[in-house]
C-alpha cells in the first residue's frame, strides 16, 4: 500500500495536448509545398500547391495561437518576457507565407516555429524539441 | 493497539491529506510529482485548488465557480473549455 497516493491533474477531455510539434509539422508542410511548386511545370499541379500551402500556413497561426493563449500563462510570460514578441513575429511569418512562394519566407516561418518549441521546452520538463526537428527531418 | 492507530489514521485523513501531483494540467503551479498536503478543515472558496473525488480516482484543480452544491473545477494549465464539474460533496480538501 502507498503511503502517499496520486491526486490526478488530468483534463476531462485530454490533457498534455498543447505541443509545438503541430506548428512544426505544418510549417514543414509549407516549405515543402513551395519547393514541389517551384519544381513544377504543371499548372493545375502548382494551383494545388498554392492551395495546400495557403491551408498549412493557416493552420501554423491557429497552432501558434493555441499555445500562446491557452498554454503559456503569467508565471512563464514572467520568466520568459521575450514570449509575446515571439508568438507575434511566427504568426506574422505564418501570415506572409500564407501569401508568399518564397522558399526563404518558408524557412524564416520554421525559424521562428523551432524557436517557439525551444521555448515550450524550457517549460515543460522532459520535452524534447529537438527530437521533433530531428523526426521531420530524417 | 492497531486499531487505535488505525482510528487515529483515519481521523487524521479528514483534517490532513498528502498527496503526489500525477499529471501536468496544473502546471505551472504545481508541476508534476508535486507533494501537496490539503485539509478537509478549510472553506471552499472560488480561486482555492482543491483535492476532489472523481470517479475511483481523485483529482487536483481550482475552483472556478461555485453555485450551490455544484462546483466547476478547471486546471491551471488547461483550456478554458476544459472544466471538470462535480458535487461539493466529492471534495476532500483545500491544498494548503
Amino acid at each position: 500500500m502507498k503511503f502517499i497516493k496520486d491526486v490526478h491533474a488530468h483534463c476531462d477531455l485530454f490533457c498534455g495536448v498543447y505541443d509545438p510539434a503541430q506548428a512544426r509539422i505544418e510549417a514543414q508542410a509549407v516549405y515543402n509545398t513551395i519547393h514541389k511548386y517551384n519544381e513544377s511545370d504543371d499548372e493545375v499541379f502548382k494551383q494545388r500547391c498554392v492551395i495546400i500551402k495557403e491551408e498549412r500556413a493557416q493552420l501554423v497561426k491557429e497552432h501558434l495561437w493555441i499555445l500562446w493563449t491557452d498554454y503559456f500563462k503569467d508565471p512563464h510570460l514572467k520568466k520568459y518576457p521575450e514570449t509575446h514578441d515571439l508568438f507575434w513575429r511566427a504568426t506574422k511569418a505564418a501570415g506572409e507565407a500564407k501569401k508568399s512562394m518564397n522558399q526563404e519566407d518558408a524557412q524564416k516561418l520554421i525559424d521562428l516555429v523551432d524557436e517557439v518549441g525551444r521555448l515550450f521546452a524550457k517549460t515543460k520538463e522532459g520535452y524534447n524539441y529537438d527530437a521533433v526537428v530531428q523526426n521531420l527531418s530524417a | 493497539m492497531m486499531l487505535l492507530f488505525k482510528t487515529f489514521q483515519h481521523s487524521l485523513n479528514n483534517v490532513l491529506i498528502v498527496r503526489r501531483v500525477y499529471g501536468h494540467s496544473m502546471e505551472p503551479t504545481y508541476q508534476n510529482g508535486r507533494l501537496v498536503i490539503a485539509s478537509g478543515l478549510l472553506n471552499v472558496t472560488e480561486g482555492k485548488i482543491v483535492v476532489a473525488r472523481h470517479g475511483s480516482r481523485e483529482i487536483i484543480k481550482r475552483v472556478s465557480l461555485i453555485r450551490g452544491d455544484t462546483v466547476k473545477l478547471k486546471g491551471d494549465n488547461s483550456s478554458p473549455h476544459h472544466n471538470t464539474v462535480i458535487q461539493a460533496s466529492q471534495i476532500r480538501g483545500v491544498v494548503i
